[in-house]
């Protein structure tokens, strides 16, 4: 990328952005919009003056497992999926936009590739992914169960082990 | 008039800084331009700024320089005449600047677009070729009939047909100006823009600027 485009994004870009990796359980912080002028006037009337509600803002927060990451500087994205009533709810976030107050991650999770959209196939408890925090190897939620101390095989481990000292997926931006 | 020249950086995206939406945008890298000459009805019948704009080229014609030379000032690579009435303070050896334009207003860009060389009716037209099966065989992508038989007897002028696209000026009316950057030279606007990275850009400002005050949503 040219630097003088990263010039410009520099300036907009967040800096306190926790390192995500795929299959982390991530909670981020919504910014909602509630009443105001779009529901006024779409009401006729240009209810601007009169009776125009007040703008209410909350955050809402949306947690899930990060399925995958895309783009890198002001652009990128995470992709993040959770299960609601039954049903799958996937959604994009752009983690620079000013519209995402925070995000924090929960909990890390033992994966194997960068985009787990294998996961979208899975039932809720075949979807478990092992933690990294408890030394698992296998995704798979009922081989978790079993024994932690026995899992934690020091072969694998190292070498894709998706812990906080693991380096930053993408920093360099130029 | 307000108007400026530049060189296109590339695309990216940033976010309005009101509603919070991501915004397509055109990075653009645009003057200082060098006022050589203002142009009034009186001296030469209509109005215009001209300009010299870049670095100036390792060899250079002399009747180029000398355009410069005659009014004491640093050469640059390009000449160019802006039309319309000059902005208060324009004189020789003034220098027009990003900082004309302001976010939020609307700007039309001209450039050249890419050159795609010979190209068939399907990408240069946008004609619809031919179905991909039902025993369509290797003509695919061929344009059809290209007229009538013995009356007339020929191909109409003007007809469609394959040929060089591209590297042609095309101007896009009504861009947001998204950002200004004084201190580097930068302007980020809406959308895209003609032409490949590094390609120049003549800058104005919107022939037809839309009515509402209002910017589009989103």
């Amino acid at each position: 990328m040219d630097n003088r485009i990263a010039l410009l994004e520099a300036r907009q870009a967040k800096k306190n952005i926790p390192p995500i990796q795929p299959g982390d359980t991530l909670s981020v912080f919504v910014k909602v919009q509630e009443g105001g002028e779009d529901v006024r006037q779409e009401k006729g009337k240009r209810g601007k003056k009169e009776g125009a509600k007040e703008v209410k803002e909350r955050i809402q927060k949306f947690e899930g497992t990060v399925i995958a990451l895309h783009g890198s500087g002001l652009r990128q994205t995470v992709t993040v999926r959770k299960v609601t009533w039954g049903v799958g709810v996937e959604r994009v976030f752009l983690l620079h936009s000013p519209k995402v107050d925070r995000v924090k991650v929960e909990r890390h999770g033992k994966v194997r590739r960068a985009k787990l959209y294998y996961l979208r196939g899975r039932s809720a408890r075949a979807s478990r992914l092992g933690s990294t925090d408890r030394g698992l190897t296998r995704a798979a939620g009922t081989a978790a169960e079993a024994a932690p101390p026995v899992a934690a095989a020091p072969v694998e481990a190292p070498a894709i082990s998706v812990t906080e000292t693991a380096p930053p997926e993408q920093k360099p931006a130029s | 008039m307000k108007a400026i020249l530049g060189r296109k950086v590339g695309m990216t995206e940033l976010f309005d800084e009101k509603t919070g939406a991501a915004v397509p945008v055109t990075v653009i890298v645009a003057g200082p331009c060098l006022v050589l000459r203002t142009k009034t009805a009186d001296s030469d019948g209509y109005e215009a700024v001209v300009v010299g704009y870049g670095a100036e080229r390792r060899y250079p014609t002399l009747p180029h320089v000398g355009e410069f030379k005659k009014r004491n000032l640093e050469p640059r690579r390009i000449i160019k005449e802006f039309r319309g009435p000059a902005p208060e303070g324009t004189a020789p050896g003034a220098e027009i600047r990003v900082s004309i334009f302001k976010a939020g207003e609307w700007v039309d860009v001209t450039g050249r677009t890419k050159g795609r060389g010979t190209t068939g009716t399907m990408k240069r037209w946008n004609f619809h070729g031919a179905p991909a099966s039902h025993g369509t065989e290797k003509r695919h992508r061929t344009p059809g009939s290209i007229g009538s038989n013995t009356d007339p007897g020929r191909t109409w002028p003007g007809k469609k047909l394959a040929g060089r696209y591209g590297d042609e000026q095309v101007t896009i009316q009504n861009l947001r100006v998204i950002q200004v950057d004084e201190e580097n030279n930068l302007l980020a606007i809406s959308g895209a823009v003609p032409g490949a990275a590094s390609g120049l850009l003549f800058i104005r400002q919107a022939k037809r600027a839309p009515v509402s005050k209002a910017p589009p949503k989103g």
